[in-house]
């Protein structure tokens, strides 16, 4: 059997088809005997003779996995032996590394390098804004100066010529010659990636495809414009160095990009993302954003009319839109303002998302989807291969009745060939048959009608549905010249960093469980055989275990917290990139990155925080010379800053552009219905009306922003971590955005309440103060309203007892404790029997069955192992309004 | 999506209902629970009540960590409320994915029910909802209601809370 034979072979099967995989592992047996074949591939059919043997035994779980590598291996071997890299070197780079160092030295080298990157990214940003400050540029250039002096040392010397380049080019900086703003920072900054590319790589353990990337790199930073740049401020004066860049930088590609006209239908080419933490973090964030969209889709097929629905199905195209439009991903980008579009007919209801709007719809989501592992799976260096159909998509979308969709329509747009027809091709079933099923289908995937009907059988389909696969699958369409470094690729991203991703899932269980054995080291520390003293050694590992799961209890703890830092810089870089886009002038200043927050809060906080931001740069920040109109300095200046204040994070975001327009708000919304026109309302209410779906008051909807769901979806994710958003706007002065929330979801500070027989935890956050009042101090309204003067202040009191229905407890108030709640800046003093202290909970959810119960936020397992009940001091308050205005009515 | 849950509730309606039940005292009256739905059952505990829920629900309760409601079948069934006894117990069951636990007399066995041996539920018109009722099982000369927990706990539950708010 030779070569061509073993991969004929496997392309027709899958896991699940013994037989031939056992022929196939025979033939690669004698494969490996022939002499004729080369050492490599002789180790390859060995790798794909262990990967048959291991689906065949079935005791590895995912077989299917297995298959893939095991069609990867053949590819490899298909592959001709000599691989070397070819890169012949014209810029100076030695073609092949040195024998590399140990794996040690190496991940050392990598991490010490990414606090490099972290310096490098913070100087070259601190430069654009101010292109003479000395520190950031040593700081710089000390850090590129570093790396290259590691790598040389290590032998690695694609990434120590590209670090001197850079070296180089921050010297020229120090020198005076040439000035790190513009073209030249955007220069910097490619360097930058390139290197971080070349590193990242490195992690790896795989050689740099040479012919992609370094080079390439190497070449920009050799283009003469360098030294151009360099010679002409010279000539000019000082003073005019930042328009002597300005041409320049229209002529350069980037700004060519410029969000492309709607009825241009040819698709700019995608950037090259080198990034690869950004790239990860978008391609999760949008397959979330996918799969949300779906449910919401297969939900509105049932029940077109559920405006949450649509929302949210916009909200994810919306998003997705436009972090890919910061990324330059333009194809993305395209499709996903024409699914945002259709969305947006619907939700004015021009259109229902039924029949062949539905299909449409979730055909761009599959589309997307489609593009987003494409994106994972395609190599750094090289732009995402585009599917199939993919244009016949937007020109569907772009006039989906021109193309004969309606709301009664089904549709068929697809690159590939239907399962039905490749069941057809494999004379397992009938035309005939086929449409009959897909007739009798409604709503379910032919290939799951077809199994029910009996017609065929689920290998079958299965197999069908691999052939489709394969068919859409870019990576195997690729020609086989390219198909190496994508294996390659393939593997590599699958790899983690230094540090180990855990999901948050894992970390909640792990910190829930080290809670219960808190929880139960207590009951045995407290044990009256342990407390007695009894056995002196048992007492003393009782304290010891005590100590350790103390520790244990706070590292768990702190795995959870993390700085804002990633998530500020990740900001700098979107403001930025839409800063040069639009081309304004934005000076972006952070305060407090190093505020720790939760884990879970941080990517929460990032979805927000983008739309915060693009609105600013986008809405906020005025063209240079409108500012300089208005007596403002031409440059717009955007504050992020965070601090910790009072239990919570505060993250404020302040600009000083052209503020909020309060008519043009007011008039929006009488528009939409959302307010009536002549109700008087208070500045606070105004900006409220942003926050509403569907609202903006921009007059033009770009690719950046303008369609009004970015507030919608702020005030929607910060309100799901119990926090809140506030704006305060002057017009004219810019804008500030405050978002409050809590330092972490799973615990609060609380004070641990008795009332009675029942146990309550008040959020310390609320609590004012707690004492016995005099009988002096209380009085009462009408024989029932009760109230207690403290301090000059008539506070009303509530009764907890009374409220929650809770016996035996304490009924005079002298015995008692008032507990000084405090909610929306108003007093309220809560009767409880005894306060037994304060401590920190982990916070639990009453359970899904009980839904949500007013006055009460969750529960939490005391010391003793029961569970108290947490306090919701707003519903508490409101309860007891009511309540008291039911009693005194 | 609706689709298969339609689907499922077509297969559920036409399926056997025959299958192992676990058997539970409420007074004299014997009741049964599809043995799959059930986790577990533990000992009577402290119970937190919890405030401005509907009488039958006593409160939640720490299970191993974990915070679940656990409501008074008794109450549910509007039948008169009588003293804890050593017997007892709660059970606790998984209604899609929802753990809840349910007080009841006394726990029995477990029973095996073959088909031919359920009747379909009785109609006693306004008075007594029989909606979630599965069938009555008769085995060994005995009569056990055979329950279906889903509709007893999320149906009934979930309204009278969302009534309330």
């Amino acid at each position: 059997m030779d070569l061509n034979e073993i991969a004929a072979l496997i392309v027709g099967i899958g896991p699940e088809d013994e037989d031939e995989l056992k022929t196939l592992a025979s033939g690669l047996e004698k494969f490996v005997e022939s002499d004729s074949v080369s050492e490599r591939k002789k180790e390859l059919a060995q790798e794909a003779v262990r990967a048959i043997s291991s689906i065949l035994s079935g005791e590895s779980g995912d077989s299917t996995q297995i298959f893939d590598d095991l069609l990867l291996i053949i590819e490899r071997m298909q592959e001709p032996d000599d691989v070397s890299p070819s890169g012949e070197s014209e810029v100076g780079v030695s073609g092949e590394d040195e024998e590399i160092a140990s794996p040690e030295l190496i991940e050392e080298f990598i991490s010490e390098c990414t606090e490099h990157f972290q310096n490098i990214e913070q100087g070259l940003l601190e430069l654009e804004s101010d292109p003479e400050d000395a520190e950031a540029l040593g700081k710089t250039f000390r850090a590129f100066h570093t790396i290259k002096g590691s790598a040389g040392w290590l032998g690695l010397s694609d990434i120590q010529s590209l670090s001197a380049k850079a070296e180089d080019l921050l010297e020229c900086a120090r020198s005076g010659q040439v000035k790190l703003a513009g073209v030249n920072a955007d220069r910097a900054f490619q360097m930058t990636d390139l290197l971080k590319n070349a590193i990242f790589a490195l992690n790896y353990g795989e050689e740099l495809d040479k012919e992609d990337n370094p080079e390439e790199g190497l070449e920009a930073c050799d283009r003469p414009d360098a030294e151009e740049e360099a010679v002409q401020p010279m000539e000019s004066s000082a003073s005019s160095e930042e328009e002597s860049d300005e041409p320049k930088a229209e002529s350069s590609p980037e700004a060519e990009d410029t969000p492309a006209e709607e009825d241009d239908e040819t698709i700019p080419p995608d950037e090259v993302i080198d990034d690869p933490e950004l790239l990860t973090e978008f391609i999760n964030e949008s397959l979330d954003h996918i799969s949300q969209s779906e449910s919401a889709l297969l939900s509105l097929e049932t029940n077109p009319e559920d405006m949450e629905a649509i929302n949210a199905v916009f909200r994810a195209f919306h998003t997705m839109k436009g972090t890919s439009g910061f990324l330059g991903l333009n194809a993305i980008q395209r499709l996903a303002h024409r699914a945002e579009n259709l969305l947006d007919r619907a939700r004015n209801g021009e259109i229902r998302i039924v029949g062949g709007y539905a299909d449409l719809a979730l055909e761009s989501a599959d589309m997307l989807k489609n593009m987003i592992s494409e994106l994972k799976e395609c190599p750094p260096g090289e732009p995402p291969l585009r599917p199939e159909g993919l244009m016949t998509l937007i020109e569907h979308l772009t006039e989906p009745e021109d193309h004969g969709v309606n709301e009664c329509t089904g549709l068929e747009i697809s690159g590939a060939p239907r399962v039905g027809d490749l069941l057809i091709a494999a004379g397992k079933i009938t035309q005939s048959e086929v449409d009959e099923v897909a007739r009798n289908a409604r709503g379910k995937k032919l290939g799951e009608a077809l199994i029910e009907s009996g017609k065929v059988t689920a290998a079958d389909v299965a197999h069908a549905l691999r052939m489709q696969k394969k068919i859409n699958d870019p990576v195997c369409r690729r020609d086989s010249g390219g198909s190496g470094s994508a294996i390659m690729q393939k593997r590599s991203a699958v790899q983690a960093d230094v540090s180990v991703r855990v999901s948050t899932l894992r970390l909640d269980t792990l910190i829930n469980t080290v809670g219960e054995l808190v929880i139960t080291q207590a009951m045995i520390a407290q044990n009256g055989y342990v407390t007695s003293d009894a056995d002196r050694n048992l007492t003393r590992n009782v304290m010891r275990m005590n100590k350790i799961t103390r520790e244990l209890q706070d590292l768990s703890m702190s795995m959870r917290m993390v700085p804002l830092k990633g998530t500020f810089s990740k900001m700098a870089r979107l403001v930025r990139d839409l800063a040069r886009k639009s081309g304004k002038s934005v000076n972006f200043v952070t305060e407090g990155e190093d505020t720790e927050i939760d884990r879970n809060m941080v990517e929460a906080l990032n979805d927000p925080l983008v739309h915060m931001v693009r609105n600013a740069v986008d809405h906020g920040i005025e063209q240079p010379d409108v500012r300089t109109a208005a007596g403002k300095p031409s440059g717009g200046r955007l504050v992020l800053r965070a601090y910790h204040a009072a239990g919570n994070v505060i993250i404020e975001l302040q600009d000083d552009g052209k503020g909020l327009d309060k008519e043009k708000i007011i008039k929006k919304a009488a528009d939409k219905g959302l307010i009536e026109s002549k109700k008087d309302l208070s500045e606070a209410e105004i900006y409220k009306l942003i926050f509403a779906p569907g609202f903006s008051t921009a007059d033009k909807v770009t690719d950046v922003s303008g369609r009004g769901v970015g507030m919608d979806v702020v005030k929607k994710n910060i309100e799901s971590m119990r926090g809140r958003v506030e704006v305060n706007s002057a017009k004219g002065q810019g804008s500030t955005f405050q978002i409050r929330v809590p330092l972490t979801l799973a615990i609060i500070d609380g004070m641990l309440l008795q009332v009675g027989t029942e146990h309550y935890i008040v959020p310390t956050l609320n609590v004012n103060q707690a004492f016995r009042p005099e009988a002096s101090a209380l009085s009462t309204v009408q024989g029932r309203g009760e109230m207690v003067m403290l301090r000059g202040n008539l506070i009303p009191v509530f009764r907890l007892h009374r409220m929650f229905e809770v016996e035996n407890a304490k009924e005079e108030p002298t015995d008692a404790l008032l507990l000084v709640v405090e909610h929306e800046g108003r007093m309220a003093a809560l009767l409880a029997d005894e306060l037994l202290g304060q401590q920190q909970v982990v916070i639990k959810s009453l359970g899904r069955g009980l839904g949500k119960i007013e006055g009460v936020s969750g529960a939490a397992i005391l010391g003793d192992g029961r569970v108290g009940l947490i306090l919701d001091i707003a519903g508490v308050l409101s309860i007891a309004r009511g309540d008291s205005a039911i009693e005194a009515a | 999506m609706s689709q298969t849950t339609a689907a499922a509730e077509a297969i559920e309606a036409s399926r056997n209902l025959g299958g192992k039940y676990l058997t539970f005292m409420l007074g004299k009256e014997g009741y049964g629970l599809e043995i799959l739905k059930v986790r577990e059952i533990i000992g009577m505990m402290d119970i937190t009540s919890v405030p401005r829920t509907p009488e039958f629900v006593k409160g939640v309760i720490n299970l191993r960590g974990k915070v679940i409601p656990v409501i008074e079948l008794r109450l549910k069934f509007e039948m008169e409320a009588v003293e804890r006894t050593e017997q007892t117990c709660i059970i606790v069951v998984d209604v899609m994915g929802v753990e809840m636990g349910i007080i009841v007399d006394q726990v029995s066995e477990v029973l095996d029910i073959s088909g031919e041996d359920i009747e379909e539920a009785p109609r006693f018109g306004m008075e007594i909802d029989t909606n979630f009722i599965l069938g009555m099982g008769k085995q060994g000369g005995r009569v056990t209601i055979l329950l279906d927990i889903g509709r007893v706990l999320t149906g009934g539950e979930l309204d009278s809370l969302k009534a309330m708010t």
